[in-house]
């Protein structure tokens, strides 16, 4: 039998597992990502409301500030997760997406990813001035207003 | 909220003034329930400026970072021994969320006083360790920390003998807290939680809370404990729980370790040798 340390994230508890264990860990990690993917009609979706080049700007938004704000990088991954799946939770009611909206989106996903995976988390004022080529500049109430309803179509996942 | 009936008081919030009801369901299905209340959009009026949610401005950094980070880690926190998350409503225009949890019949304080014969039994106690160290060692699976285990957010459930593990960011209890904690230091971790399950284990086999008084201090632990040298403290142990098996001796012993390092985890305590005649029908 192997036994692997695990490291929690302040690094003083360790715990031995055997490999089964572990094994059967990464199972249910794998199994969990299903849950947080997206499905193929995403795509078509994107397509027909005309968002396949808005949501790479908000991509590209989210590499930029990261680097700007000095966040990590699962802060990116995290927000682009958010942004595909509101966008998608979005596809039963028939809403006509805006520009502004896709901006205002970016900025709540990327605020909420920050407060998941950095230590310190930018104010919504400062990430929304670091999106230097955004059109709009938000109100931090209207940004937060966007933050619930994301996480409320995310079901705080 | 209609559907429930408020029906007594179980505790108080951690850092705030606010008290936690149990409400009992209207209707047919019965049984009870624990609401826990979260600011999404705080107020400035007297009574939210108090609470920790206020004190992070909302203007600044948005939904606040400990109610996201508590309420997501509710939702993905399943396990058989730790409460269920039921519902959550949104009330007052979406600034405020209320989750419903579930409750069992009773907390363990209540249990192990109304039901002293049924609790005094050893195998029921070895079974209801058990499942508390379960239940804990999801918490310290997915790296996080309960930080406030005590009798009261501990549920049996009196007809199957499940427990289950409330989780609502309660105040901790003195006399369930760690040494180093008492000592000054203020994070919460998994080995204070493990300090814990063992005055809750010393608590089973007695039925009386290990450390008494109206504040446990540092003087009470190290009356039992001895003062921090190795040599001498497991000692007096044996004399307290005269009942207590060997193995059992040995595992309250290593729950109650003064060194948190040195303390005993919660995967290493399930394959203690005392839990080695336990069949638990799963």
């Amino acid at each position: 039998k192997t036994t692997l340390h695990g490291e929690d994230h302040n690094g003083e508890y360790c715990c031995h597992m055997s490999m089964e264990d572990c094994e059967q860990a990464l199972t249910i990690s794998l199994e969990d990502e299903k849950s947080y993917a997206i499905t193929p009609k995403y795509l078509e979706y994107l397509a027909s409301k005309k968002l396949i080049v808005p949501r790479f700007k908000s991509i590209q938004w989210f590499i930029k500030c990261r680097s700007r704000l000095n966040l990590c990088f699962e802060t990116v991954f995290y927000a682009t997760n958010y942004l595909d799946r509101f966008i998608l939770s979005m596809n039963q009611c028939n809403i006509e997406w805006k520009y502004w909206m896709v901006e205002l989106l970016s900025v709540a996903c990327i605020s909420i990813a920050s407060k998941f995976s950095d230590t310190t988390t930018p104010t919504l004022h400062e990430i929304n001035l670091n999106m230097e080529d955004m059109e709009h500049l938000f109100q931090p109430s209207t940004i937060q207003r966007m933050e619930l309803m994301i996480l409320q179509a995310l079901d705080w996942r | 909220m209609e559907k429930y009936k408020r029906d007594g008081v179980i505790g108080k919030e951690r850092n705030s003034l606010r008290q936690i009801h149990k409400y009992r369901r209207q209707g047919s299905s019965g049984g009870s329930v624990v609401v826990k209340r979260f600011m999404l959009q705080p107020k400035l009026d007297a009574l939210s400026t108090r609470d920790e949610e206020a004190s992070a401005d909302p203007e600044e950094t948005g939904v606040p970072i400990k109610t996201l980070r508590q309420i997501s880690l509710l939702k993905v926190m399943q396990h058989e021994n730790i409460v269920r998350l039921v519902e959550m409503n949104y009330e007052d225009g979406d600034s405020l969320v209320r989750l419903v949890f579930e409750y069992a019949d009773m907390d363990l304080r209540n249990f192990l006083e109304e039901y002293a014969a049924k609790a005094s039994d050893q195998k029921l106690v070895k079974k209801l360790l058990c499942q508390l160290l379960r239940g804990v060692a999801h918490f310290h699976s997915i790296g996080a920390a309960h930080g406030a285990l005590n009798p009261k957010n501990v549920l049996i459930d009196i007809g199957n003998e499940n427990l289950k593990i409330l989780n609502i960011a309660m105040d901790a209890d003195a006399l369930y807290t760690a040494p180093e904690l008492l000592l000054g230091s203020t994070e919460s971790s998994p080995a204070a939680d493990m300090f814990a399950v063992g005055c809750i284990f010393a608590e089973m086999v007695n039925r009386r809370p290990l450390f008494q008084g109206k504040a446990a201090n540092i003087n009470n632990i190290f009356n039992l404990l001895g003062t921090p040298t190795e040599e001498n403290w497991p000692g007096k142990l044996s004399e307290v729980f005269p009942n207590l098996e060997p193995h059992g001796l040995d595992l309250i012993s290593k729950l109650l370790c003064l060194d948190p390092s040195k303390r005993i985890k919660a995967c290493a305590a399930l394959k203690h040798d005392y839990f080695k005649d336990l069949i638990l029908l799963r």
